[in-house]
């Protein structure tokens, strides 16, 4: 115990700078998420085919292909497809966000799917064009709606970040090998790793609990309780 | 057209309107001619089309067969024109804001204050100044009687409360023209007088209305008109005085007796 703890006070820098780029990767992906999520979720529900194929093969596209896979296939292959190069930073931030907002996406469409029909005849029987009461009806109550499942897919995305090692991106989990393969301490150095992450996401899904469990009592979602 | 004869054109034409859902059939040619100002009780069955005909009056839904005339406005199987013109769906869209409706369910915006579900579409659809719009919610509120509900959200009102502030939010856009949709059939028996006397008192004055309704007392009250649908046709169409009188089909006879009515 006493050495593990002089090993993490030891390289304390390195896991720190790693903690960091793992949480600005994840935070920077979610928030891009957030939007491409929205995005593809209401070209889904477009009315339009020509907007509603493409937007659902991209969000399928998204959740069925692994993470790791998407990853290898930005950074890699994406030069040559789109002439697309990118370090291996922005590569993981585009799959991250690919992967991320195919979830997402789904999260706002039910969301949307849940808001009443019965608001969107009462919108339209006021003159509502469809892009207004989206903005002004659907929206604002599908986004509440999502606010649940949008924050416990931060979890998810916050977890996969440490496959981004993979292409070099010093992340946590790359910094710890780095470690291990300078020191072959192994055991202790994975170990420190996992409670890391252990503490980390356990305070992240902790505090997304408590949000979502404080959420109910403004607005007028305090009313409906 | 001269004026005396514009306006002596009907309000609401239904020529032969046929509609189904797929195999099934719920309106068969329906026709009628709605004079502009008539209150009109829709009366007939569950299941009869009633609720369906009034509904594509302001294209919320469409049908399959013949047209309905509306103002200078022709709506028809999967198109709506105004001459030779046809509209798109911002000018449908604008098309309803002269038709106001109700619904069963209220229908109220659930993340908006009273006093926003109302100054909404008079604000962001017609363009008022908030001032107007919020002068002619407090106006309209007091007169549901309702003024000290403005910041509350929807969730916390009765059923009762609920249906007069969606009246009183149909009203707000000064349409010529009302839709009940059964104004009262999800209310408990002892909110529907509250909900009939503001549509009695409020809406039906000066505008031409179709009101689908269970309340046959209530129809007998204030429709001038009534029509009568059995299974999507419609068997009786004239003014109440008379049919209430006399009904001339035997359906509607029946449908009477049932009601309580004689």
């Amino acid at each position: 115990m006493q050495r593990t703890l002089t090993i993490l006070y030891e390289f304390r820098d390195t896991l720190l700078y790693g903690l960091g780029v793992t949480i600005s990767l994840s935070a920077l992906s979610m928030l891009a998420a957030l939007v491409v999520g929205l995005v593809a979720a209401l070209g889904m529900l477009s009315r339009r085919r020509w907007v509603r194929a493409p937007a659902t093969f991209y969000v399928e596209f998204c959740r069925n292909t692994p993470i790791l896979v998407q990853l290898v296939w930005v950074h890699y292959a994406w030069p040559e497809i789109f002439g697309l190069k990118f370090t291996a930073f922005y590569s993981s931030l585009v799959a991250l966000t690919l992967q991320t907002s195919g979830y997402l996406a789904e999260e706002y469409r039910g969301g949307i799917e849940a808001v009443d029909k019965g608001q969107v005849e009462a919108a339209k029987s006021l003159g509502m064009t469809h892009a207004r009461l989206m903005a002004r009806i659907v929206l604002p109550q599908a986004i509440m709606r999502s606010v649940p499942g949008l924050l416990n897919q931060f979890v998810t995305c916050f977890k996969s970040t440490s496959i981004v090692s993979v292409i070099a991106v010093p992340d946590l989990m790359y910094q710890a090998g780095l470690i291990v393969s300078a020191t072959f301490l192994t055991m202790p150095i994975y170990t420190i790793v996992a409670i890391i992450y252990f503490v980390v996401v356990f305070a992240i899904s902790r505090s997304v609990r408590w949000l979502t469990r404080k959420l109910p009592t403004t607005g007028y979602f305090g009313a409906a309780a | 057209m001269t004026e005396a004869a514009d306006s002596m054109a009907p309000a609401i034409a239904f020529r032969t309107v046929s509609k189904s859902y797929g195999q099934h059939q719920v309106l068969f040619d329906v026709s009628a001619e709605i004079p502009r100002g008539a209150t009109v009780a829709v009366l007939g069955s569950s299941g009869s089309g009633k609720s369906t005909l009034v509904r594509c009056v302001n294209r919320l839904e469409d049908f399959q067969g013949g047209e309905i005339g509306v103002g200078d406005v022709r709506l028809a199987p999967g198109v709506a024109t105004r001459g030779a013109r046809k509209l798109n769906d911002r000018q449908v869209a604008k098309y309803r804001t002269d038709i106001g409706m109700v619904f069963q369910s209220f229908n109220l915006f659930q993340h908006l204050t009273v006093l926003k579900n109302l100054i909404e579409a008079p604000v962001g659809v017609l363009g008022w100044s908030k001032e107007k719009a919020v002068a002619r919610a407090r106006d309209l509120l007091a007169k549901v009687g309702l003024p000290d509900k403005e910041e509350a959200y929807p969730s916390r009102l009765s059923g009762g409360q609920q249906q007069r502030i969606a009246i009183a939010r149909a009203l707000m856009m000064e349409p010529s023209i009302m839709l009940f949709d059964e104004p009262t059939s999800a209310l408990d028996p002892e909110l529907t007088g509250e909900v009939l006397s503001v549509v009695k008192e409020l809406a039906l004055g000066g505008r031409t209305s179709l009101i689908v309704t269970h309340e046959l007392t209530f129809a007998r009250d204030v429709a001038s008109h009534v029509m009568v649908l059995d299974h999507g046709r419609l068997v009786e169409f004239g003014p109440a005085k008379e049919i209430f009188r006399a009904p001339r089909s035997e359906r509607t006879r029946r449908f009477f007796e049932s009601g309580g009515l004689r």
